[in-house]
């Protein structure tokens, strides 16, 4: 025991040899241990401990001091050599440098893209406790964004937890002002209490008590410029509809970018009793209606929804399941029907990364394998440096500094390149993204950190490779190691199959883009004109308005229609003639349609007939397609009751047709008449016309659309156009992926570039003295290739696999879906394979016809 | 030839006296006994890296010793260049001081 109290203090002493160069260049242990014991004899070890304590504790600073003067020092040392190296090769630098900058940019841009798409709806106060009540009725209604009318009041009487509730509705109006005339898809409906839920800026005005009054409105600074310009709008009447006169109550910030819906008009929920005469909140219809609700702080909403099945049973509707989607989610998780915009996808964002991991990691290997490739030449410098007295952590510092210094050069030239690339991306992406490196200290600080990763990332391998050399062996003037070649080759593997991967996506991807284009939709797409109606009162004139555009010999059909065949979203419920409690709650996909719809589309009836104006009754049939006949069972559906109070007949069955987007499986759809109710507008006219002459028709199209309704703004689409559109996401993905393979294979093509330049080099004399003997330059190309094709197989065989079960899950996406061919396959092994090809073929062929003098002089 | 600071005269000084004897203890005790403050190892190792670099002194490295658990010591000796310098500092001071008589006890 008391030995042990007269030896210094363990833990210090552990300190003390954490400083190497005290013990090294000073003995310090043996001083202090001397010192140590000299104390302990004369004033107790208790003191003596205390004494060395200090001692210890008080030398760090000093410590720390000279070792940065060292470190600096040192530092300037390998600048200098890197310097130089980088003149010295200037090929070799350009290559590595353009690799990791390109890397790096889109790096960058994958990154600032997935901040963006993470920020959605993050401004909101308290946006962690808001929600969307979306429902689902479980094997019949996938998820659904909008909700019941009569929820939200119901929520807020029955749940003391939540704070507030709103509902929002989109109704697309035509607006008027003076002699301006706009189509406004994002005028909105919205409760009081919008304002208690989301946070968003108010310039002037009361917004709570704008939204209380019915026709009153409050509008965006945007809009506010584009009717009134440097009128002030306040009070201004605002015509829409031709029939609807809103008060300008308020005008608000345009709403972020960054937020999953936004609005140009917000007018009071109220209003719409006033535009409907039969309308009514119920727990029946949807009527696209979004609820949204924000809870008390930092509730859990699994509380909430633990409630919901009572709740639910107390109104009538156990059948329904209600899902509380967080608000900041919706953007990347809510890809749900009836949302108020296309959504982005969380997979998307998942994908990104890993392309951008991906591809910064191929440039790393890039690095990696052109610096231990070239370690020939290095080899003598750390020869000397190891004899002159450096250590292995130095020459390690020295590589790792020097590849930092790479990745900071690339850094700065990526940052270049992000700037000007930024507007081509914000349009590839469709977003807003903004890119300030010296304003944003986040992104500022991200992307240094991002450079001193990336550099040690790419200098780990090779300084610690470099750094194991024995400086005998290397002197002496040995080469290449075995197992360097081995990593390096397991490098190159890597990233063909990394590109080889990306190429199958890209091929997949637009082998599914293809397929979409041209499944039959069950009905026809091509030729077909669509013209949006706003005009309510074209309703009673439509048939007028027809048999005019007929009299046209290139129009061959027109069609009014309330909702257009590829997006038939509205989800009703009916009754009928021997329904069964089970299917008491069955909802229908519901088009409103006139006579000539069906026969305009090519839709199929397999049974009965289509609406005719010779049976007055047909104003309230419907006709079923043939999945709505089956999910209900319903047998001879011709003639049965069905309706909303099973008032009307069935007439006829049609064949299945693709009425959402082949994401979505085909549901249940009818048909009803326009004309059988009040409310159901026209929304679209339909015209199939000659394909020749374009121009002239729709010349005469829009002629007559000014004479029927002169005051609304006259639009016109393709169908095909239309349909395409859906697809938007998918085509944008796409051509990201194209574009980051291209980059991928690109930066692995770089560095196989010099690889091959290094690998023909090495082999100079080899290939002088085959020459001499009598080698072809055809044989010597096919050695100096031989390597990398085999190379190329490794590649394929591993990327394979992993291609395949990625990219079917990516098309499980679709109800849809093409399946992967050999075709894919075989022609991304073709595309990666010539590509290798002619990346080596430039300096194989050089090696291959150099004069075999010039290889076998020296020496 | 630059003129030594008062750190570097004092270690230099210390060194000269220890003659043989100069190692990490003896010229700490040493220094510790003229500036009459408690000089810390780090700090000295550092100024004797300094003199060290500047070609003051040179350093070898003795024989393992029983005392110090077996370790060596490292023994520092002045260079000529280092016993210039000191012979110029104290020329420097003789000069610095030349002609001022003692201070009497009232002035301090």
């Amino acid at each position: 025991m008391k030995l042990d109290k007269e030896t210094p203090p363990y833990l210090a002493k552990w300190l003390l040899l954490r400083m190497p160069r005290y013990e090294e260049d000073f003995l310090c242990v043996g001083d202090l241990d001397e010192e140590f014991n000299e104390i302990c004899r004369q004033a107790g070890h208790r003191k003596a401990r205390f004494w060395y304590w200090t001692q210890v504790l008080r030398s760090i600073p000093a410590y720390l001091r000279i070792s940065i003067l060292w470190g600096l020092i040192m530092f300037k040392n390998y600048l200098k050599t890197a310097f130089r190296n980088i003149k010295r090769h200037k090929g070799y630098s350009i290559i590595n440098i353009a690799g990791l900058a390109i890397g790096m940019t889109c790096c960058i841009l994958i990154l600032l893209f997935i901040r963006y798409e993470l920020s959605y709806d993050t401004f909101h106060k308290d946006a962690r406790d808001i929600y969307r009540v979306a429902f689902e009725i479980p094997d019949r209604i996938d998820m659904n964004a909008s909700s019941f009318g009569l929820l939200a009041p119901a929520l807020m009487q029955d749940f003391p937890e939540v704070r507030s509730v709103a509902r929002i509705r989109r109704l697309e109006s035509t607006v008027f002002y003076k002699d301006h005339a706009f189509t406004e898809k994002n005028f909105f409906l919205a409760d009081p209490e919008f304002f208690h839920v989301f946070t968003f800026p108010v310039i002037s005005g009361d917004p709570e008590k704008a939204l209380s009054e019915p026709f009153s409105v409050l509008i965006t600074q945007k809009t506010a410029e584009k009717y009134f310009g440097d009128e002030n709008p306040m009070g201004k009447t605002l015509h829409a509809d031709n029939k609807y006169d809103y008060r300008v109550a308020g005008i608000l910030e345009n709403p972020p970018q960054n937020s999953h819906f936004k609005f140009d008009f917000l007018a009071s929920f109220i209003t719409m009793e006033r535009i409907w005469e039969e309308y009514s909140l119920s727990w029946m219809n949807t009527n696209r209606i979004l609820t949204y609700v924000k809870l008390k702080k930092n509730y859990n909403p699994d509380d909430l929804g633990k409630k919901f099945p009572e709740f639910l049973r107390r109104y009538g509707r156990e059948d329904v399941v209600f899902h509380l989607q967080p608000l900041t989610s919706i953007h990347l998780h809510g890809n749900i029907d009836n949302d108020l915009e296309a959504n982005s996808d969380i997979r998307y964002v998942y994908i990104f990364s890993v392309i951008a991991f991906l591809i910064i990691l191929i440039a790393c290997f890039n690095y990696m394998n052109l610096s231990t490739a070239r370690s020939v030449y290095r080899s003598k410098e750390v020869g000397v440096r190891k004899v002159v007295g450096a250590e292995r952590k130095h020459i390690i510092r020295q590589f790792m500094s020097e590849s930092i210094i790479f990745a900071l050069a690339a850094l700065f030239i990526s940052v270049f390149l992000v700037k000007l690339l930024m507007p081509a991306f914000n349009s590839l992406v469709d977003r807003h993204l903004s890119f300030h490196f010296l304003r944003d200290s986040e992104i500022f600080l991200g992307l240094f950190i991002l450079a001193a990763i990336i550099g040690f990332l790419a200098g780990s391998y090779p300084a610690l490779f470099l750094s194991s050399i024995h400086p005998v062996h290397i002197l002496r003037g040995m080469r290449d190691h075995k197992g360097s070649s081995v990593f390096r080759h397991f490098l190159v593997v890597f990233q063909f199959a990394v590109s080889i991967v990306l190429i199958i996506g890209t091929l997949v991807i637009y082998q599914q883009l293809h397929y979409i284009k041209n499944r039959n939709l069950g009905f026809d797409k091509n030729h077909i004109v669509v013209v949006d109606l706003k005009d309510e009162n074209l309703k009673n004139v439509y048939e007028s308005m027809r048999n005019e555009l007929k009299q046209n010999p290139r129009i061959l059909g027109a069609s009014f229609c309330c909702d257009l065949p590829n997006e038939i979203k509205a989800l009703n419920g009916y009754r009928w003639e021997g329904q069964t409690e089970e299917n008491r709650w069955q909802l229908f996909y519901t088009a409103a349609v006139d006579n000539e719809f069906i026969g305009l589309l090519g839709l199929e009836l397999t049974e009965g007939r289509n609406f005719s104006e010779e049976f007055p009754t047909d104003k309230k049939a419907v006709i079923l397609s043939e999945t709505a006949v089956r999910t209900i069972g319903m047998e001879n559906p011709i003639g049965k009751r069905f309706g909303y109070r099973a008032e009307g007949t069935v007439i006829g069955v049609i064949k299945d047709f693709h009425h959402l987007s082949l994401h979505s499986e085909i549901g249940p759809a009818l048909l009803l008449h326009v004309d059988r109710e009040t409310h159901l507008n026209l929304n679209y006219l339909l015209i199939k016309i000659n394909p020749s002459e374009i121009t002239k028709t729709l010349a005469f199209i829009k002629k007559k659309f000014k004479e029927y309704s002169p005051h609304y703004p006259f639009s016109v689409t393709f169908m095909d156009d239309r349909i395409g559109k859906m697809y938007r996401t998918d085509n944008r993905l796409g051509q990201i992926l194209n574009i980051f393979s291209f980059t991928a294979i690109f930066i692995a093509c770089l560095g196989l570039f010099g690889l091959a330049a290094f690998t023909a080099e090495r082999r100079t004399k080899e290939i002088g003295i085959r020459k001499v003997i009598g080698a072809s330059v055809s044989s010597i190309f096919f050695l100096l290739s031989r390597e990398f094709v085999k190379l190329m197989m490794i590649a394929f065989i591993l990327a394979y696999p992993i291609a395949y079960f990625s990219m079917n899950r990516w098309l499980q996406g679709f109800a849809y879906r093409t399946h992967i061919g050999v075709a894919v396959f075989l022609l991304s092994a073709l595309s990666a394979f010539i590509t290798v090809l002619l990346t080596i073929s430039y300096q194989s062929i050089k090696a291959a016809t150099a004069n075999p003098v010039d290889s076998l002089r020296y020496e | 030839m630059k003129e030594l600071t008062l750190a570097e005269e004092i270690l230099l000084t210390a060194i000269w006296r220890l003659e043989d004897n100069a190692y990490g203890v003896t010229i700490r005790k040493k220094v510790a006994a003229v500036t009459k403050k408690n000089v810390i190892y780090g700090t000295l190792y550092n100024s004797l890296d300094q003199l060290h670099r500047k070609g003051y002194v040179t350093k070898t490295r003795g024989k393992p010793v029983a005392e110090r658990g077996g370790r060596s010591k490292m023994f520092y000796t002045l260079t000529p260049k280092g016993i210039r310098a000191l012979k110029m500092a104290r020329e420097l001071h003789r000069r610095i001081w030349d002609g001022i008589p003692e201070f009497s006890e009232k002035k301090s």
